[in-house]
């Protein structure tokens, strides 16, 4: 008798499950997925060092660890190894085997092959928690760069939410395109486009969630081509981050979040004193910087020590990173309410007026 | 989905606003907490004074607030909060010092008795410049002495607050703060706390979105599955797996507004129908029945900070049996295994990573580094990508012409320790020497010596035929 509400818990879930799996593929597939032909993959290289591969039928890996046919890996699960042929001609030691991982946000931040500097998984985490950010949200980001973070905030704004990413190099551009299709991020959640987003926006609304075709013209729009406080955050890597201000503010919505993330500090002190200036539209104006010291482990036995031992020590790496960027987060303040007695608002800017006056008087 | 003529047509979103039963986030003043939007329920604001909870129904959350002594209520306001607005932007050649400045507490005229009646009958900006006046050393200071001098007071005095909706990182901020880090150790409470980086790392390297399953142990007292909820948005499941005196604690989550809790948040026993499969009739039933009437009497004592009242005890129950939660696992492992855990993780990771599928994340974190190096011990067999790190977490202050970090940092963030789950490696369990071994030539690996390759797989392998023979 009891066991009848589990069940029935139990054979409503299935479907649900079901269906959510098969409208998913790629990077936001549920872990264990069977390789298919088209997929992108990541090799296993060595620790931390990974390597995607796009299976196609017939094809044949060719690497430092031996001859691998993509079939062998097709219709396997991922995560699993696949048994190759030595490069060394009538080698018969043990046959050479590679481990072929399923890809994921986090993974790919490491597989990622590089067009520009990428931003790394601690950057990374703290951006997409400090904008608020989960399914449904809508996201624009600026530029596209290598697609490190685009990667992240897909996964995390997935199924129904949207990334507007945009670069203003056209070769980068187009690659990340084709990089967001080949991990399973369909245009309706990631569209990238070729745009300057610090430029003066001329045109009208343009309308969102298309990708524009990148003609032969020799420069990019301007402006982020979105129609008026219509994503949830914005976030910028871009030399010049104030300059694209304006901007945002046509694009993001009251209550939204924004993100700059500059290496430099007198870009942080620009882009601050551009987000407070008036009318003051930006609150909760903060700078972070996160960097990992990371740990390796150490089984070296002790002199004393009879037997062996159960667990390593872990000592720091001789190298961490010192510096990545400095990431500035901001609230766009709700809009003004209409009627409220403006000349009485007290104002928290703390101006030494006073002191001047008196000083003046003494 | 999101089509464009759709996105067009949307209009735009808001954080829509203040109910009563809802929870608050109020900031200012330097006091940022938590309350419940209910009926006779206060707030005290720091020495501004208390202030009726139940008068911002309707208020938007986001919004900004002027505290009225007078009626005791919040009001909004057009007016900038914050108290980073500076005058002072350029380079200021000031020949004024504190070469003479003495500290013989008799610079401020006014006494204490005449501040407060002055707090009373003035305006805030009006008693700052009474203040300002009466001071006797106001005018020698700097030009930035005399606006820190302003801040200061602004921050005691001022009336200016923020209202937001519960968030994972604003909450995270409150729990364990990284802007202005205190070294008091919290009361003596049973639950772990967790700074808001380390909370963004767990949930970046568990790879959790819409749909994930993810299989948790926690004993952050509802803080991480609230936050790995608003990532499951309204698809995925959470399986936290309970020991035998503990409780989900939903409060965290339904103070974020969070919709389907029960649904996507399943509490399971560890007992031994869920880690061994054994289905013993009495022991299954038993600790089941308890747990559900003990949850059901939370339910009702919390009634009155429910806002779907008794939908919530009508709805599904949050547990699920031991036994129909290892069928499932065993027929659909899980995408993630996180683990925040105060004391040694090894046999945790011994029970559940039967359940985590091939390519599954997994996550461990411990307050000590020590309690890491036997999971790492565990799972390196098992795991690619073992990593074990800890991260540094500082904030800065931007001012012209006054930028640096701040002064203090917290740096209660914990340690960390993130693997991928792979087939396990086929060659048999090593000795210690081998270990050893192994480590080295991965090491070598990752390093560009092709020189030393050949030699060291040559023997690797000779000693793997031995083996076999």
């Amino acid at each position: 008798m009891r066991s009848f509400p589990y069940l029935f818990f139990f054979f409503s879930c299935v479907p649900a499950f079901f269906s959510f799996w098969s409208v998913l593929l790629g990077m936001l597939a549920a872990r264990g997925a069977v390789a298919k032909e088209g997929d992108t993959v990541l090799l296993v290289r060595g620790h931390l060092n990974l390597t995607p591969l796009t299976l196609r039928p017939g094809d044949l890996l060719h690497c430092k660890e031996g001859k691998f046919r993509h079939d062998d890996i097709i219709g396997r699960p991922l995560g699993t190894w696949v048994t190759g042929q030595s490069n060394i001609k009538g080698d018969t030691s043990r046959p050479p085997r590679l481990l072929v991982l399923q890809n994921s946000a986090d993974l790919w931040t490491q597989a990622v092959p590089h067009r520009t500097q990428i931003i790394y998984d601690t950057d990374i985490a703290v951006i997409i928690f400090n904008l608020r950010l989960s399914p449904g949200c809508r996201v624009a980001e600026a530029g596209t760069g290598s697609g490190s973070l685009t990667h992240s905030i897909a996964r995390t704004v997935a199924p129904n939410g949207m990334v507007y990413t945009f670069d203003f190099h056209k070769g980068r551009c187009l690659e990340a395109r084709q990089e967001f299709r080949r991990n399973g991020l369909p245009a309706s959640l990631v569209t990238c486009n070729w745009r300057d987003v610090c430029s003066k926006s001329l045109e009208s609304d343009v309308s969102a969630g298309v990708e524009d075709e990148i003609g032969e013209g020799t420069d990019p729009k301007h402006g982020f081509g979105l129609s008026r406080h219509h994503v949830d955050a914005v976030f910028l890597d871009v030399p010049a981050p104030w300059l694209a201000i304006e901007n945002v503010l046509h694009i993001l919505r009251p209550g939204g979040m924004l993100c700059t993330f500059s290496p430099c500090i007198e870009q942080s002190q620009r882009t601050a004193q551009r987000l407070r200036e008036e009318p003051f539209e930006f609150i909760d104006i903060r700078t972070v910087e996160a960097l990992t010291k990371y740990f390796k482990p150490s089984f070296k036995r002790d002199r004393e020590e009879d037997g062996r031992p159960s667990r390593p020590k872990l000592r720091p790496t001789l190298v961490s990173k010192g510096h990545s960027a400095y990431l500035t987060f901001a609230r766009r303040r709700l809009e003004r309410i209409p009627g409220l007695d403006d000349e009485d608002e007290e104002r928290n800017d703390v101006s030494p007026r006073s002191g001047e006056e008196e000083n003046a008087a003494s | 989905m999101t089509g464009s003529g759709g996105s067009d047509a949307e209009e735009p979103r808001t954080d829509g606003r203040i109910a009563l039963g809802d929870h608050v986030i109020i900031t200012g003043g330097g006091v940022k907490r938590m309350a419940l939007v209910q009926a006779d329920n206060k707030l005290r604001l720091g020495s501004s004074g208390v202030v009726q909870l139940e008068k911002l129904v309707g208020l938007r959350f986001g919004e900004v607030l002027r505290y009225d002594p007078k009626d005791r209520v919040l009001l909004p306001t057009n007016a900038y909060p914050d108290l980073d607005i500076t005058s002072l932007q350029q380079r200021l050649e000031d020949a004024r010092d504190n070469r003479h400045l003495v500290d013989d507490n008799r610079n401020q005229i006014l006494s204490n008795v005449e501040i407060a009646a002055l707090r009373q009958e003035k305006g805030v900006d009006a008693f700052l410049t009474t203040l300002v006046q009466k001071s006797t050393t106001f005018h020698t200071k700097t030009a930035y002495s005399q606006e820190k001098y302003l801040r200061k007071k602004k921050k005691r005095y001022g009336t200016l607050y923020k209202v937001e909706r519960v968030t994972p990182d604003a909450a995270a901020e409150i729990y364990l703060p990284t802007i202005n880090p205190s070294d008091v150790e919290p009361e003596e409470t049973r639950s772990m706390r967790l700074r808001a980086d380390t909370l963004a790392l767990i949930l970046h390297h568990s790879d959790v979105h819409s749909g994930s399953r993810v299989l948790v142990y926690e004993k952050t007292n509802g803080h991480l599955a609230a936050a790995l909820l608003t990532r499951l948005g309204n698809d995925g499941v959470i399986m936290q797996v309970m020991d035998k005196v503990a409780q989900p604690n939903v409060f965290l989550a339904q103070a974020m507004g969070l919709t389907r809790v029960r649904e996507l948040w399943k509490a399971i026993p560890r007992n031994d129908a869920f880690l061994l499969g054994r289905e013993g009739t009495e022991e299954e039933q038993n600790p089941g029945d308890e747990k559900k009437k003990t949850g059901t009497g939370k339910n009702n004592t919390n009634k009155g900070n429910k806002k779907r009242g008794n939908g919530d005890i009508e709805g599904p129950s949050q547990w699920i049996r031991g036994i129909d939660a290892r069928r499932m696992l065993k027929e659909r492992p899980a995408d993630s295994l996180i683990i925040v855990n105060d004391t040694e993780s090894e046999s945790l990771i011994n029970e559940l990573l039967p359940f985590i599928a091939l390519g599954g994340h997994i996550v461990v974190y411990s307050q000590f580094l020590e309690d890491l190096s036997g999971a790492f011990a565990r799972l390196w067999r098992e795991c690619v990508n073992i990593c074990v790190s800890e991260t540094w977490y500082r904030h800065h202050q931007i001012l012209p012409n006054r930028t640096h970090p701040t002064v203090n940092m917290s740096t209660a963030g914990g340690y960390l320790l993130t693997a991928i789950k792979t087939e396990t490696n086929g060659i048999p369990r090593p000795r210690l020497e081998e270990v050893s071994k192994a480590i080295l030539l991965e090491q070598a690996k990752s390093t560009e010596t092709d020189g030393k390759m050949p030699f060291k797989r040559q023997r690797e392998e000779g000693d793997e035929r031995r083996e076999q023979e």
